[in-house]
């Protein structure tokens, strides 16, 4: 067994967790990774995580988008069988003309939880920010592509999330916008 | 303590012992194990499959065999398109996973190939394992949407994980 396996992936996965959750749990040192959460046995056994991914796009090929200021809004509707737990936010850009990613700025950005009415961003985000295309996949710091959240947002199953994009002025890019949003469902066991 | 969650003491050093304990009783472990079971071995494991030729605008799938001893976490994905002999940094294409064994998928509807299939040698991290039953399969679907005709190689990381019987029960 290798035990660099699991080391970064515990280490990692803890960081997004709240206090509120962790605060049931004890730390325990296992060899050779350092201090980490244990986790509450009781939740361990009632809750199971699972990544999953929503995606969506503001347009598909052949409808490339204008930019001349309209709003474009896509909506993604969450399943009923569990919270969904958003740990990063990816955009990526598709210049149809030149079959390349691109990183130019092409509007702001802005995601509504409308179960809970409430805005991710206060204001809307350039779609710079987000961007998650290969051609920025590793910047010189190392940083990989994703936007990851300082905490996890917790969609409620059976929610809706809108993505808006108010595009900017200029009219010699027209291109696809995709975006992703990665996390995990948390389900409960049903013998628990 | 060892002895309570493996049974299998005598046949480990105290560094597996300590090493097994630790990952059962971790936030990744709790949600990739069977509940009431014994873990007995975790490897670090890939699965591949190659999706070939995919013509422009194309469909295809591959397929992926979950093999019949182990559970499979998954902790990483990989992804990349190959053409005229080269990698591409640009793969347009969308892609969707359904673990035949739950019928589950794994993102809502098919998703942009490099927002989560990673690039330029680097592995998607899934911030969550996603598990795997033996026997089971990956189904792998993916579309062009290039005009390209583009050679598909996907990659699963991950774990696989032996369970044997809890103590106290016999068989094997």
């Amino acid at each position: 067994m290798n035990p660099n396996l699991f080391g970064p992936i515990l280490l990692d996965y803890r960081a997004p967790l709240t206090p509120t959750v962790w605060a049931q749990d004890t730390l325990v040192t296992p060899p050779g990774w350092g201090v980490m959460p244990d986790v509450d046995l009781v939740n361990a056994v009632n809750v199971r995580r699972e990544y999953f991914c929503y995606s969506g796009a503001f347009n598909t090929v052949g409808s490339t988008l204008t930019l001349d200021g309209r709003t474009y809004n896509t909506t993604i509707n969450f399943d009923p069988d569990g919270d969904f737990w958003i740990s990063s936010i990816a955009l990526s850009i598709y210049r149809p003309s030149t079959s390349l990613f691109i990183t130019n700025y092409v509007g702001e950005v802005q995601i509504t939880d409308n179960l809970a009415n409430h805005n991710l961003f206060t204001p809307s985000v350039g779609s710079s920010a987000l961007l998650a295309n290969p051609m920025n996949r590793v910047n010189t710091a190392g940083a990989v592509n994703i936007t990851n959240m300082m905490e996890p947002y917790c969609m409620r199953r059976g929610s809706s999330m809108t993505w808006t994009l108010v595009t900017s002025v200029n009219a010699t890019i027209l291109p696809l916008v995709f975006f992703a949003m990665s996390g995990w469902k948390e389900y409960e066991n049903a013998s628990s | 303590m060892c002895g309570q969650f493996h049974g299998r003491e005598d046949a480990m050093n105290d560094f597996m012992q300590g090493l097994l304990a630790a990952v059962q009783q971790s936030s990744w472990i709790a949600s990739v194990a069977r509940q009431n079971a014994n873990i007995l071995q975790i490897d670090s494991y890939n699965y591949n499959v190659l999706v070939p030729q995919l013509a422009a605008a194309g469909t295809a799938q591959g397929v992926i065999q979950i093999q019949a001893d182990s559970d499979f976490a998954i902790a990483y994905m990989s992804g990349a398109g190959v053409a005229g002999g080269a990698v591409l940094t640009n793969v347009l294409a969308t892609i969707q996973i359904q673990d035949t064994g739950t019928g589950k998928t794994f993102f809502n509807q098919p998703t942009l190939f490099p927002l989560v299939m990673g690039s330029g040698g680097l592995p998607f991290y899934l911030p969550a394992p996603r598990v795997v039953a033996p026997q089971t399969s990956l189904t792998i679907t993916i579309t062009n949407l290039s005009g390209t005709t583009t050679d598909f190689y996907i990659n699963f990381l991950g774990a696989r994980i032996y369970y044997g019987p809890l103590a106290g029960q016999s068989g094997g």
